[in-house]
């Protein structure tokens, strides 16, 4: 095991279906990733592949169902809530909302260390200006209210928020989705420009692929709770084994490779309802290459040339 | 850039420009200040004690009619008192009542409101059945059984009439709090360990202000309105004071022969609810940001 | 045949702190059967431009050109009914939110009726059920009949949009209006989306205008392209040379950063600084000054005009080579 690395081993998350004992919605189902030190994790996945779900789960928003968390070798089960702040902290997707329209802004930033720390308010407001200019934000505009700064920078005061109790591990929910291109570029960066800084691993969930391509190390893909694929950026980027990994880079326009550009269409649009999710493999519905058996016979998540992949071809 | 400058000033002179615009509203505010001044300065303006009676002074009529003079600027009631210091004294006993209502009234049915909807599941059925069970009488009934349960007198009417009026708020709050709930700040609150009392009075409270405030201002009307019908009934607040209900109350008898009497309590408590109501929309209208274009 | 011809649109609203100028100085037309892009970030005035086209703009919207004409007929001096024989009829248009558009008091079989009670009169009951299920089968929609009774709320998000592409060409528009169609819908789905417009485009020989800020979706269905910044046309011309030779300062920067046309992750993603400027007080010369990388010392006094060269639309005093 490195040191100060997020394992996550075999996480499930049912939610119970309701008027039902035994049927449930499994929205994460054995889920398993090493996050190393200073390196981003890609999740991709359309809506409703749990993308989210692994994120509230992973904050703690959600009851794990089964598995486990843990970080350079202690599990999340055993940590305090506060430790367990420092350590994992997220940032989310749509900037205006995710800030209290009746806060200021250093009130906003501090408010994690007020909580968790006994500081006084004049050391917060101290630290979550200093935060502001590691961020790009003047520190002089602390005391403004969140509707009076640009889209681009109500996602830096998100991101300072993030950072003010030093965590090691970013989550970031789809962090530019509602952002300007242009702007995006600039959120982009920062986000590198800090994780050299600072050290941080990132779990950086989009449905941007080229957005995912740019800034992850691994890439994880995801299919109606399950793992697709797993494994190095590039390489699942330049050669991706599962079918649906092919799909999305097709759909994405962003792969050059002949092979994906001719990769076959999708036989359905829809999803299927997770609440009645397809017997075998979940992507056979819609796989042009689904054959006999991915009907009835449920893929394993199998490991080659270190890329986990869960296919029955 | 253009951020630089603004600020609360700003916010403040962009909240009156669109207040202003609504002519009856600014029209409301203005009879409520009136009121709040007469009240005020009550010790200072009124010629006379309330109590302060004049024998042999009947019932005099006003100043204008017939028999009128200026020693009494809106004649004398049926025992020999000055009716316009009546009404002044009046307006600071209305006001005073009304704001201990909507003071109590906010405070229980806006914490009721906000755990129903923040917990929900069977802490807000429990509180809403309650709520519902307060609605399902008509108030001025539910607040008269509260009166004759606990006995007349002041406080007690503003008990009653405060206990009447949760509901309204418990409701607005509750909706207020389903909704604001479900953002993302609220979760990125939890992210970092807030918890619930703090989600709700910090994070969740402070973005209900401005339905709360409007709604703090219709309840001031109706509480002065159901103080008024509680003296009038004679189970609110009890004679000698002078209380606009009781005024309207005791001048029954000689709606014929001294109509002003009657009318004169009758029209400031008809400006003081009209001023609010009036104010209460327009603040409705301005602090709404659906309504601004 | 030219469909739609803009000569200098100006679009203002009258606002408390006075009358401010969202889109100006814009030019363009639309061919029969063509489908122009238009890019810009938020703001920029692209989606208040198509609310004129339709007559959609609030009434405290000021919208003047010297011309600004539909299949010949003079979209400034319409009334409400003429808007409501176009909008609909003639021109069609598809929103970003395919869930919020379509109301979810009534089925999809209720929704497409309306829009053919409204426009084609003359069909009878039975004409228009089957007009209904051809066009449910020309989006694309699977088991179509079963799908008439469905209420929005049934219907995924590419299937609600699907069901707003038929409402939109229902009656064979001339030109279809799509704001931001694929923004809100997954890769996968997006891609089936835009494979649609572009098959219904060749089989109805309509115009599409097609207005996105993703530069890479738009790369792909449009020949021509305009690029918006703060209410004004700043690059125009063949969307496959502007991609591969932006000569505005502005295009290049919104080309530069979007990751996908990087190849190493390494660099760092080249970023416009500043913000868009508001709309209130805008510079007096070029409206991309403070922004921009190649400015010299004149571009913030004058402001400048739009040239023409060859196909390429231009407003820049220093363009690039």
């Amino acid at each position: 095991m490195t040191a100060n690395s997020l394992l996550v081993q075999n996480l499930k998350k049912f939610y119970p279906v309701k008027g039902s004992s035994e049927k449930f919605v499994k929205a994460l189902n054995d889920v398993s990733f090493t996050l190393p030190p200073n390196t981003t994790l890609g999740i991709v996945g359309e809506s409703g592949c749990g993308k989210s779900t692994l994120a509230k789960t992973l904050m703690g928003l959600e009851d794990k169902t089964h598995g486990s968390i843990s970080f350079n070798d202690n599990s999340f089960d055993n940590m305090s809530n506060k430790v367990k702040y420092e350590t994992m902290q997220m940032v989310f997707q749509d900037p205006l909302d995710s800030l209290n329209p009746r806060k200021k802004a250093w009130e906003i930033i501090a408010d994690p260390l007020l909580i968790n720390s006994k500081v006084s308010k004049t050391e917060a407001l101290k630290k979550a200006q200093e935060l502001m200019a590691k961020v790009g934000l003047r520190p002089e505009q602390s005391h403004k209210y969140p509707h009076m700064f640009s889209g681009g920078q109500r996602q830096r005061l998100g991101i300072a928020r993030a950072l003010i109790l030093n965590p090691k591990v970013l989550i970031l929910d789809e962090p530019v989705s509602a952002l300007d291109v242009s702007v995006q570029a600039q959120i982009l960066n920062l986000l590198k420009e800090l994780q050299k800084d600072l050290g941080l691993s990132y779990i950086f969930i989009s449905h941007d692929l080229s957005v995912v391509n740019y800034m992850a190390d691994d890439i994880m893909v995801m299919y109606l709770g399950r793992v697709a694929e797993y494994g190095n950026a590039d390489k699942v980027f330049n050669n991706p084994y599962h079918p649906y990994t092919k799909t999305l880079l097709k759909s994405g326009h962003i792969s050059q490779s002949e092979e994906i550009k001719s990769f076959p269409k999708l036989i359905s649009s829809e999803l299927p309802s997770p609440l009645n999710p397809p017997t075998g493999c979940a992507f056979h519905t819609r796989c042009p290459l689904a054959k006999d058996e991915c009907h009835s016979i449920l893929p394993e998540v199998e490991s080659k040339n270190e890329r986990s992949v869960s296919c029955l071809l | 850039m253009q951020v630089e400058e603004v600020g609360f000033k700003h916010s403040v002179r962009e909240f009156w420009d669109h207040f202003s615009d609504n002519k009856g509203a600014v029209f409301g505010l203005f009879l409520v200040l009136s009121f709040i001044v007469l009240a005020i300065l009550a010790p200072v303006i009124s010629p006379y004690g309330s109590s302060e009676i004049f024998p042999g002074q009947l019932r005099l009529p006003p100043f204008w009619s017939e028999g009128g003079s200026f020693q009494f600027i809106l004649g004398t009631d049926d025992l020999g008192r000055d009716v316009l210091s009546r009404l002044i004294w009046g307006a600071q006993i209305s006001l005073f009542v009304g704001v201990s209502i909507v003071f109590l009234s906010t405070i229980i049915g806006t914490t009721l409101g906000l755990m129903a909807g923040y917990f929900g599941g069977k802490t807000d059925i429990v509180i809403m059945r309650f709520i519902d069970i307060l609605m399902a009488y008509p108030s001025i009934l539910l607040a008269i059984i509260v009166v004759s349960v606990i006995g007349p007198g002041v406080t007690n009417a503003i008990i009653a009439v405060a206990i009447v009026s949760i509901p309204s708020f418990t409701r607005l709050v509750r909706a207020n709090v389903l909704e604001i709930k479900e953002r993302q700040f609220v979760m990125a609150a939890k992210t970092f360990g807030a918890g619930p009392w703090r989600i709700m009075f910090k994070e969740i409270l402070p973005n209900c202000m401005a339905t709360l405030i409007v709604q703090t201002t219709l309840g001031l009307s109706e509480g002065i309105l159901s103080t008024a019908a509680l003296g009038f009934l004679g189970l609110g607040v009890q004679a000698p004071t002078p209380e606009w209900g009781i005024m309207l109350s005791d001048a029954r008898p000689y709606i014929e022969s001294s109509p002003w009497l009657v009318t004169l309590p009758g029209l400031c408590i008809l400006a003081v609810v009209l001023g609010l109501n009036l104010f209460g929309d327009g603040l409705r209208d301005a602090l709404d940001p659906k309504l601004k274009r | 045949m030219t469909l739609l011809v803009a000569k200098n649109l100006q679009i203002q609203f009258k606002t408390k702190k006075g009358i401010i100028t969202a889109v100006r100085d814009v030019s363009f037309s639309v061919e029969s059967g063509e489908t122009l892009g238009v890019v810009g970030e938020s703001g920029c005035g692209k989606s208040i431009t198509n609310m004129a086209l339709m007559g959609l703009l609030p009434d405290n919207a000021i919208v003047t050109a010297d011309t600004l004409s539909f299949n010949g007929v003079d979209l400034l001096s319409l009334n409400e009914k003429g808007w409501q024989d176009i909008r609909g009829g003639q021109m069609g248009m598809i929103f970003q939110d395919p869930m919020n558009s379509l109301n979810p008091c009534y089925t999809v079989e209720q929704q497409i009726n309306e829009v053919l009670e409204i426009h084609c009169p003359e069909m009878t009951k039975e004409q228009r059920a089957e007009k209904i299920l051809s066009l449910l089968v020309d989006v694309g929609i699977p088991a179509p009949k079963e799908r008439l009774s469905a209420y929005p709320h049934e219907l995924s998000g590419g299937m609600s949009q699907r069901v707003m592409i038929a409402m939109a060409i229902a009656c064979n528009p001339k030109l279809l209006i799509a704001d931001e169609p694929t923004t809100a819908l997954d890769v996968t789905v997006q891609q089936q989306i835009l494979e649609l417009l572009e098959k219904l485009q060749n089989d109805h020989g309509m115009s599409v205008i097609f207005v996105s800020h993703d530069l890479s979706v738009v790369k792909d269905i449009t020949k021509k392209i305009q690029v918006m910044y703060a209410g004004e046309i700043i690059e125009s011309g063949i969307t496959k040379t502007i991609i591969s030779n932006p000569e505005h300062p502005y295009t290049k920067g919104l080309l530069d950063s979007i990751p996908s046309f990087h190849d190493t992750k390494d660099d760092v993603l080249f970023s416009i600084p500043g913000l868009v400027p508001d709309l209130h007080s805008r510079p007096k010369g070029c409206q991309f000054e403070g922004r921009c990388f190649n400015k010299k010392d004149d571009c913030s006094s004058s402001w400048p005009t739009i040239t023409q060269k060859d196909d390429r639309v231009l407003r820049c005093h220093y363009p690039l080579k």
